[in-house]
């Protein structure tokens, strides 16, 4: 499929899964109900579609499409289809900070808990983006990032282990799940500065992730500022993951499976598949939140537990499709 | 002036010289091959050459500028590298990878580049497909044409007829020939003799990261080199087609 009918197809999706988040919910609203919340501001209808649906479907757009984008900068970069946001430990820095927040006793001032996410994201993305520019290979990268998603794994343990009470253990565990439920526009708001200086970071690299295709030593020799490229692309992926985990949780599988649904389609290096990963990343969470909503559960079902059940299966099958191309 | 020039260059790695006090210069429109056994340093006297080895002493110039002191882009217009490995990490059509060699030019021109190179090393009409549908010998070809799209004053390649079938050889060697008499410096190592005496202006003999040769393919192919430097006994036959390397026999220790 060539890009600009996937980007178009994809974009669509997006506007329809927004259309939808708006249609859809827990509370169904007649046609006349959605006519008084478009006429008028303070009504009831008016608040569910606006200051509820709203807010939250762009959360999950927004959070879907920076870890869309995420994961196919690391993939490219660490020219690993294994990769995703989360391989580096970012997410793993995030939910522990986090964490410690909630038992910490924070929660009780607003922002608090996705500022102690985000700095702590950012402390991790600040590690890497310095290993990034001191070590040119892949696999070093890799292997510091799973030994510090290891430790930070167990630290985040530890404050489980410590935790004072049963009720902010239950509030660490809820908020490592994932969700956009009851998201205000301050939630959005504040994440939006670090997204963007990720956003802008990704694009500045996807160069360097093109010219990385050739290998290491090739794209050294090519006279792009490698060194200066892959820490952006580093920096780049942590915030924008950081960001995510910091307005949504952790939320698995989007990162590493919106790369892999675009390269089912269509084919091309690191830079041409940056846009529709981030689009279909979109359109995967979009969709799992509005599952989320939908599916009758006495408890609404976490958006990383969704992701997980819909992408896992959906993973495995572009997997077998994959191996039967690489057997030939 | 010369292209590329090591003075007395030394690598180490574990406390042991993997090119030991390396000189050598190479001006424009020469076509050099480096040979040598296999772990002789020939890949590590390129890679030095380009900057991509740290040196323990001695320095490499490229173009009469120290290459210690020049930007990385700086150093991209003097000189391309093609790698020993035909490593392409996602599947990308052939022109956009034969065109990452003009990068820095108009997306229009560099396709247009991209597309006279393939069709020099004999891929036209495979312009579109994806290197990883495409078979080893055919995308080490697609390499070979981003290293000569660079069209940069000095070519370093790392052996790189390995693995093209015999045609496909005589082809790239054709090209490299072709490079050298627009006036680029052509640095190769190859471990075909036969050829590399064939086509080459000059030989580098290594063995044991050391230069025990540089001189014309048959004066530097001589019995003693032949014996030192690959353990053969043999000789260099001029033939109608260029010279021969005829090998007697292994020498056992």
């Amino acid at each position: 499929m060539r890009s600009l009918t996937l980007n178009l197809l994809l974009a669509i999706g997006v506007v329809a899964l927004g259309l939808a988040g708006l249609l859809l919910g827990e509370t169904r609203l007649t046609f006349d109900q959605f006519s008084e919340a478009l006429s008028n501001p303070g009504s009831g209808p008016y608040q569910v579609v606006f200051d509820i649906r709203l807010p939250r479907t762009v959360a999950a757009l927004v959070v879907g499409a920076a870890l869309g984008l995420a994961g196919a900068v690391m993939q490219g970069l660490l020219r690993n289809p294994l990769a995703d946001p989360g391989v580096l430990g970012v997410s793993g820095g995030a939910g522990l900070g986090a964490a410690l927040a909630i038992s910490l006793g924070l929660a009780i001032f607003p922002g608090a808990i996705e500022l102690a996410a985000l700095g702590a994201a950012l402390a991790v993305g600040l590690v890497l983006t310095w290993l990034a520019a001191r070590f040119r290979e892949p696999e070093i990268l890799i292997l510091f990032g799973v030994a510090l998603s290891a430790f930070l794994g167990a630290m985040t343990s530890l404050v489980f282990n410590f935790s004072p009470s049963p009720v902010a253990l239950s509030e660490v565990f809820s908020w490592l799940l994932g969700s956009v439920a009851n998201r205000d526009w301050d939630d959005i708001t504040r994440q939006l500065p670090a997204m963007g200086a990720g956003v802008v970071l990704c694009a500045y690299a996807a160069r360097g992730l093109v010219m990385l295709t050739l290998g290491e030593e090739a794209a050294s020799m090519s006279g792009l500022p490698m060194t200066r490229l892959r820490a952006a692309a580093v920096a780049g992926a942590s915030l924008l993951t950081g960001a995510s985990v910091a307005m949504a949780g952790i939320v698995g599988f989007v990162g590493l499976a919106a790369p892999h649904l675009v390269r089912a389609v269509t084919w091309g290096g690191p830079g041409r598949i940056l846009l529709p990963s981030a689009l279909a990343g979109a359109v995967l969470l979009g969709g799992a939140d509005i599952a989320a909503r939908i599916i009758p559960t006495d408890n609404e079902l976490k958006l990383g537990v969704m992701t997980a059940l819909v992408g896992a299966p959906l993973f495995a099958l572009i997997a077998w499709r994959a191996a039967r191309n690489w057997r030939g | 002036m010369s292209v590329l020039a090591l003075h007395e260059l030394t690598v180490r790695r574990d406390n042991r010289a993997v090119l030991d006090t390396v000189s050598l210069s190479v001006t424009a429109g020469e076509l050099v091959g480096v040979v040598g056994a296999n772990g002789a340093g020939k890949t590590t006297l390129l890679r030095a050459a380009l900057g991509l080895a740290r040196p323990a002493s001695g320095r490499a110039e490229l173009s009469g500028h120290d290459l210690c002191r020049m930007t990385q882009m700086e150093r991209a217009r003097l000189a391309a590298y093609l790698p020993q490995d035909r490593y392409v990490g996602w599947n990308m059509s052939a022109w956009r990878i034969a065109g990452l060699g003009a990068f820095d030019r108009p997306p229009a021109e560099a396709r247009a580049v991209a597309f006279t190179a393939l069709a020099r090393v004999g891929l036209d009409g495979l312009e579109d497909r994806g290197v990883l549908q495409m078979s080893g010998g055919e995308r080490a070809r697609v390499l070979l044409a981003r290293l000569l799209v660079t069209a940069a004053p000095l070519l370093i390649a790392d052996e790189p007829t390995a693995g093209l079938d015999p045609d496909a050889q005589l082809l790239a060697m054709d090209l490299f020939r072709e490079e050298a008499a627009r006036g680029a410096a052509v640095v190769l190592t190859l471990h075909d003799l036969s050829l590399a005496a064939r086509y080459c202006d000059r030989l580098v003999v290594l063995a044991a990261g050391r230069i025990i040769a540089d001189a014309p393919p048959l004066k530097a192919l001589s019995a003693e080199v032949l014996a030192e430097a690959f353990g053969l006994t043999g000789y260099m036959e001029s033939t109608p087609d260029g010279p021969s390397l005829i090998v007697r026999r292994r020498i056992v220790q």
